[in-house]
This record gives structure tokens, sequence and C-alpha cells, in this order.
């Protein structure tokens, strides 16, 4: 894999565990917001 | 300051906004490094997301130490919500570090200084919250915890300086010398400050929910009532 195939996949793997994170927590936060 | 879920789907906005022209930044914007060439483009976003990482650790300890001076539920609600984060944030420390690594050295680990205690932290912080899992008494798990959390932040210090103090393979600093290299580097500092401090805070309130929702016959007053949820061990 060439230096760009690595940054590539280093800047794919943080923002999807990053975001993807966030995103559970807003919809958990949601959830809960509606329940009450 | 409260905030509904407008107010949170703002301020994602803004973050992810942050973090996309951060990307763009560091993706086009900033040159290439005339030694590592592309791959140096990873410290852009490893740097800062380590450094939040540290700030989330801070966090676990100062809730910590909240709760052990004051016994409030809302410190321990603080403390599970900034160790998920610091768990989070090691990992992808860890794992774009192991990304550059294979690159830059030829190897996905090794075991110098600073990946070592890096190591460690996120074991660290792992383990705080398997053992926040384990224990069925909440009064028992807060202070466990807290306990936990406070002895845990040794590692922290160890992480920064051990690459300053130890020979170490790890670069202990880097200098940006292009303009356009230290934009890229303080866009992806806001965008995860910003990214680590909604995460916590939001977080301590989704805790705050699934512990007052969770609370058989009393969980709607609780609800209701966020004193009494915080009072009520």
């Amino acid at each position: 894999m060439s230096g760009t195939g690595y940054a590539i996949l280093a800047y794919a793997v943080a923002t999807v565990l990053l975001w993807g994170y966030a995103l559970r927590l807003w919809r958990e936060h949601g959830r809960f917001a509606r329940r009450r | 300051m409260r905030m509904g879920r407008c107010g949170w789907g703002i301020f994602w906005t803004v973050a992810a906004g942050c973090y996309a022209a951060a990307t763009v930044a560091a993706a086009w914007h900033a040159p290439a490094d005339a030694a590592q060439g592309p791959i140096q483009k990873i410290f852009y976003l490893h740097f800062p997301v380590a450094i939040s990482a540290l700030l989330a650790c801070a966090a676990v300890f100062a809730a910590a130490v909240g709760y052990l001076i004051a016994r409030d539920a809302w410190w321990d609600d603080l403390l599970a919500a900034a160790a998920k984060v610091a768990v989070l944030l090691c990992s992808v420390v860890l794992l774009t570090g192991m990304i550059w690594a294979r690159s830059a050295w030829n190897t996905w680990w090794t075991w110098s200084p600073r990946l070592t205690f890096s190591l460690v932290l996120w074991l660290l912080y792992v383990v705080l919250l398997v053992v926040r899992a384990s224990i069925d008494s909440a009064q028992r798990r807060r202070l466990v915890s807290a306990v936990y959390g406070v002895a845990a932040f040794i590692d922290v210090p160890l992480v920064y300086v051990s690459s300053r103090l130890l020979p170490d393979i790890h670069p202990a600093s880097i200098s940006l010398g292009a303009p356009a290299m230290k934009l890229a580097l303080g866009a992806f500092f806001a965008a995860m400050l910003l990214l680590t401090g909604g995460l916590i805070i939001l977080g301590r309130k989704v805790e705050y929910l699934r512990r007052t929702a969770g609370s058989a016959g009393t969980g709607d007053a609780q609800a209701l009532n966020p004193e009494l949820a915080r009072r009520t061990s």
C-alpha cells in the first residue's frame, strides 16, 4: 500500500470510530428524550 | 446550560463541519512533508486525538476526585461518560499510530516507551469500564470507580514524558514549516476539542437518563426530578 493509502486508511478508521460513537450517543439521547 | 435535541443537532453540525474543514485542510491545503511524504498527514489527526485522549483521562480524574469529595452521583455519571470517551480516543490514537508505523517503520507495533505507556493507558480505562459493569451495588461501583479513576491517571504523565525522558523511536516533537501545516493541525485541534467536549457532556446526560430510567419504581419520579435522581444512590 502507498503512503497515501495508509493516510486514507488512518483517516477512515478514525472518522468511522469517532463519528460512529457520536451518532450512537445522539440517537440514544434522542430515545431517552422521547421516552420522557 | 441545558441543550435540547435541536441544540445538540446544531452543535454536532458545527463540530462535523469543523472536522470536515480540518480534513480538507490536511488532505489538500497542507503540502506533503519533504521527508515523510503523504503519511505525515496522519499526524494532523493523530496528535490532536492524543491530546484529547489525555484530556478525557483528566476529566475522569476530575470526576473521580469530585465524587470522592461530594459523593454525588452526578460525578459518577461524568466519570462513566469520560471513561468511555477516553477508551474511544485511546483506541483511535493507537490505531492511527499503528497505521503510520506500518508505513514509516515497516511494522505495526514496537514496544517503545511511548507506545507501551499508551497501550497501558488504553488497558487501564478498558478495565475501568469492565470493573464498573461487574459491580451490582451502585454505591460500591461509584466508590471503586472513583478510587480507580484517581489511580489510573498516574499513567497520563508517563505517556506524555516517556519519549522525552527515555530513548524512544516515537518522535518527541515534530516541526511544521509551512503555515498551511499549522492551519491543518489547528483546525483538527478545534474539531477534536469540540468533539471530545460534546461526547463527554452528552455522554454524561445519557448516563444520567439511563440511570434514572433504570431505577425500578422510582425511575419516573427521578426522571421528572433531577435533584432527586442526583441524591438517590
